[in-house]
């Protein structure tokens, strides 16, 4: 994982991962629906955890940490890289999580900020986002 | 552009007529070949009880509220008889969403909000196209003609 006390910059071409908690966000045939990538309101942030420096079974560890936290069941996660946001003009934000109330420490956090306003357009840039995402299903603990 | 067409008349004929088109087409979701009526009371409420509740998808997601389930039923029963269904999900803004997919750049997906505005967006191959319709118990044909491409 990144070190809490130095937390590089999101590059262009790093993989990031959405993590998947509903079901309904998940197509029969194994592809993430746009539903999954939808930055909700108000603060228009979509929550995604950095690949850089963290193995698989910690990326699948902070997966099931929220999950627990949050009393929901892991899904899957999409994987996408970051070039997908840049590409459509918004930005990522290293942005860790540690010590927080209710989150489980993560200080590969990251934000993805810059999305417009209007609806139907996010809809547009999460439909693209999903069409090149990859889902992975969580392994056994 | 946002566009409606409201094709019902006022006089108690009009509105008799209205009534009765709908009890017919209600009657007629029902039936296995042409109707709904599956994705009207199984999927469709099957998906509200899982995101009524704040945070439902693990993150910071608004609640789906009942007027929003209200407005997915109208949504799906004007559909029109026999047309291909779409599947249902749930929006982090606490809208429920049909989506018709047949690729992963073959798609339409619309956000049935409870103020009856429909925010569509859609990939066809190499084209893409988004935009808000009203809805007032008759789908948009701007709406009906995506679906249609994208199953064609």
């Amino acid at each position: 994982m990144i070190s809490a006390d130095e937390v590089p910059d999101v590059e262009a071409d790093e993989v990031l991962a959405r993590f998947v908690f509903s079901r309904r966000h998940i197509r029969n045939n194994g592809t993430i629906k746009p539903e999954a990538f939808i930055p909700p309101p108000p603060d228009n942030e979509l929550s995604v955890t950095r690949h850089r420096d963290a193995t698989e079974e910690e990326l699948w560890g902070i997966g099931r940490a929220i999950a627990t936290v949050r009393g929901r069941t892991l899904h899957g996660r999409g994987d996408i890289t970051s070039r997908a946001f840049l590409d459509h003009e918004l930005s990522m934000q290293a942005a860790p999580v540690t010590n927080h109330a209710s989150l489980p420490d993560n200080p590969n956090h990251a934000i993805v900020i810059g999305w417009p306003d209007d609806k139907p357009r996010q809809k547009l840039i999460a439909l693209d986002i999903a069409r090149q995402a990859r889902l992975s299903r969580p392994t056994d603990p | 552009m946002t566009s409606v067409i409201i094709a019902r008349g006022v006089s108690d004929a009009a509105q008799h007529i209205a009534e009765t088109t709908k009890r017919n087409r209600s009657f007629l979701h029902k039936s296995s070949a042409v109707g709904h009526d599956r994705l009207l009371h199984g999927e469709l409420v099957e998906v509200w009880e899982e995101c009524r509740d704040p945070g439902w998808d693990g993150y910071k997601a608004l609640p789906v509220s009942q007027d929003a389930l209200l407005s997915m039923k109208s949504f799906l029963e004007s559909l029109p008889l026999g047309f291909p269904l779409p599947t249902i999900a749930a929006s982090p803004r606490g809208h429920l969403s049909v989506e018709w997919y047949r690729s992963p750049s073959r798609v339409l997906s619309v956000d049935v909000g409870s103020d009856n505005l429909l925010h569509y967006a859609a990939l066809l191959g190499s084209s893409r196209t988004c935009g808000t319709e009203i809805f007032f118990d008759q789908i948009p044909d701007s709406i009906l003609d995506l679906a249609g491409r994208v199953c064609s």
